[in-house]
């Protein structure tokens, strides 16, 4: 009934963040999963990218995107290198704050290399025509919501291939497991870390792309707040196995998008309260994870 | 004379300020089994984690094959040729068999496949069980996939952290069993146990570690001695 008082377009929209929800969500858990660290400064790989495309955006659009790409996972290794591989065995506080200051101190780069030149806003340009909508089943749908929820899908299906069938996918999956026994097998930690944090540099570049179609204004805090949305979220789904968590980023995404639907224009001020007073109810209820069945929650790391 | 196996010379191991391993040396030649039993807390798994770098040796040295392992990463030692079957299995119970001993390959030594070829000749419900998942299986063949998973990295020396621990009586015969014709590969295997007198009448020598120390030391004709076996123990 509910679902049914919304208009076709707030629906397809709610997908399409959540998709963008989805693949934040996968980023955050590959790191976690190897890891044990909730990355705070995600969402700053993900600005690091929107500016990387805002001043890129006289190149070929190719060229762009490339470069966005390439910058993202070289911040995303150079941030496993100097500051996560030196903490690594460190209590999880210890590793929680450390990236809150990362992402503090990244935002602050951001400020000082934003010099506002009448550079930026014009993130590809090339890609704005996205943003118009098509008609599906008699209602407005844009096209980068069809877009986002393709690649979102695209990208979900290569991940999940890349993790069942092949060998680093497998290192990769028993590492998140037990670590400590991958180890005594012969699974290489570096290896498998840096694999998971490039996938997670790559996934924050194409939500980066994703993101900047719909707004190409591009600030310090940045998808700032859509991170804090998604970590919230991969808790409520459950932080403990990829596809919990991916579900938590989607089901988060899904229901702002929704609630902002339902709300009138005018209380939208009220989405955030709406949402986490949810998020309460849910982890009161299932403090495991709200996809988490018959499995304690993570935090043991033998 | 040839390089040891492996040699473990004055090795010590603490926690914080506690020692668990005092002055340990240790000799294992190609292709023995060394059996090392003590009651609880005398070191034994301590000294297993140390050969295999998950805890650090304070003091000492570790040789496999008379090069230095010790300060090395766990990950470097199972490359080198030691294999661990940690106590309690720790097998991949969301994986399948297959994956599991898959897992084994990571040492990058078992790309020849005849690791897997006597893992499957050892335990042929390995192969017939290959495609169901792990935590299905029972915990006499978690224990034979613990093992098997060791045997497809083609260890030259396979460590065994209590392999017969909470196994019904025809599983632990079973396991002793497959550790005979694990040797018969010629692999160097050091038994970590608890079933004193099994350990005994199987290993070509027997430690036993008391408070970190070496006690004595045991041959399989002591095995129709167990009042020695015992007064051993009882000395802790």
């Amino acid at each position: 009934m509910i679902l049914a008082a919304l208009d076709f377009q707030t629906f397809s929209d709610a997908i399409g963040l959540g998709a963008i929800y989805a693949l934040m969500a996968v980023g955050i858990g590959l790191v976690f999963g190897v890891l044990r660290l909730v990355n705070f400064a995600y969402g700053q790989l993900i600005m690091a990218g929107a500016y990387t495309l805002a001043y890129t955006s006289s190149w070929p659009t190719w060229a762009s995107i490339a470069t966005c790409f390439a910058v993202v996972v070289a911040l995303s290794l150079t941030m496993d290198l100097v500051v996560f591989r030196p903490l690594r065995g460190q209590s999880p506080a210890v590793m929680l704050v450390t990236t809150f200051a990362i992402a503090f101190l990244l935002q602050s780069v951001a400020l000082i290399v934003d010099i506002r030149d009448g550079t930026l806003g014009q993130v590809t340009a090339a890609l704005t025509f996205l943003n118009e909508p098509v008609k599906i089943f008699g209602g407005d749908v844009r096209k980068i919501t069809l877009v986002s929820i393709a690649i979102a899908v695209g990208a979900l299906v290569l991940l999940a291939l890349l993790l069942a069938k092949t060998t680093i996918g497998l290192h990769t999956r028993a590492a998140a497991q037990d670590f400590r026994t991958a180890r005594l097998l012969g699974v290489r930690a570096n290896r498998v870390i840096a694999f998971a944090v490039v996938l997670s540099g790559l996934l924050a570049a194409t939500v980066a792309l994703m993101m900047t179609v719909t707004l190409p204004f591009v600030t310090p805090d940045f998808a700032l707040r859509d991170t804090i949305v998604v970590l919230v979220g991969v808790v409520v789904g459950g932080i403990d196995r990829l596809w919990t968590a991916t579900l938590g980023g989607f089901t988060i995404g899904f229901v702002s998008g929704v609630l902002n639907g339902l709300l009138p224009t005018d209380k939208t001020v009220y989405l955030p309260s709406a949402v986490f007073t949810l998020v309460i109810i849910v982890l009161l209820l299932r403090p495991a994870g709200l996809f988490n069945w018959g499995r304690h929650a993570a935090g043991e790391r033998v | 004379m040839a390089d040891p196996a492996l040699e473990l010379d004055g090795l010590e191991v603490r926690y914080g300020s506690v020692p668990a391993v005092r002055g340990l040396t240790l000799r294992l030649d190609e292709g023995e089994i060394v059996g090392l039993i003590g009651p609880n807390g005398a070191g034994k798994s301590t000294t297993l984690h140390a050969i295999m770098g998950a805890v650090p040796a304070h003091a000492g040295e570790i040789r496999l094959q008379g090069r230095s392992i010790r300060k090395r990463s766990p990950e470097a030692i199972a490359h080198a040729g030691v294999a661990l079957v940690p106590e309690g299995r720790r097998i991949f119970s969301e994986f399948t068999v297959e994956e599991n001993l898959k897992l084994g390959q990571a040492a990058g030594r078992g790309r020849r496949s005849g690791g897997l070829i006597l893992a499957y000749d050892l335990f042929p419900m390995l192969k017939e069980y290959r495609r169901r998942q792990a935590g299905f299986l029972s915990g006499g063949q978690q224990q034979q996939l613990a093992i098997g998973r060791a045997l497809v990295a083609e260890p030259e020396v396979l460590l065994l952290d209590e392999p017969s621990l909470g196994l019904a009586p025809l599983a632990v015969d079973s396991v002793f069993e497959a550790l005979r014709g694990i040797r018969e590969q010629g692999v160097t295997i050091l038994l970590v146990e608890q079933r004193a007198l099994h350990t005994v009448a199987l290993a070509d020598r027997t430690h036993v570690l008391v408070g970190g120390e070496l006690r004595l030391t045991l041959s399989p004709a002591d095995a129709h001695h167990p009042d020695k076996i015992v007064s051993a123990y009882l000395s802790s």
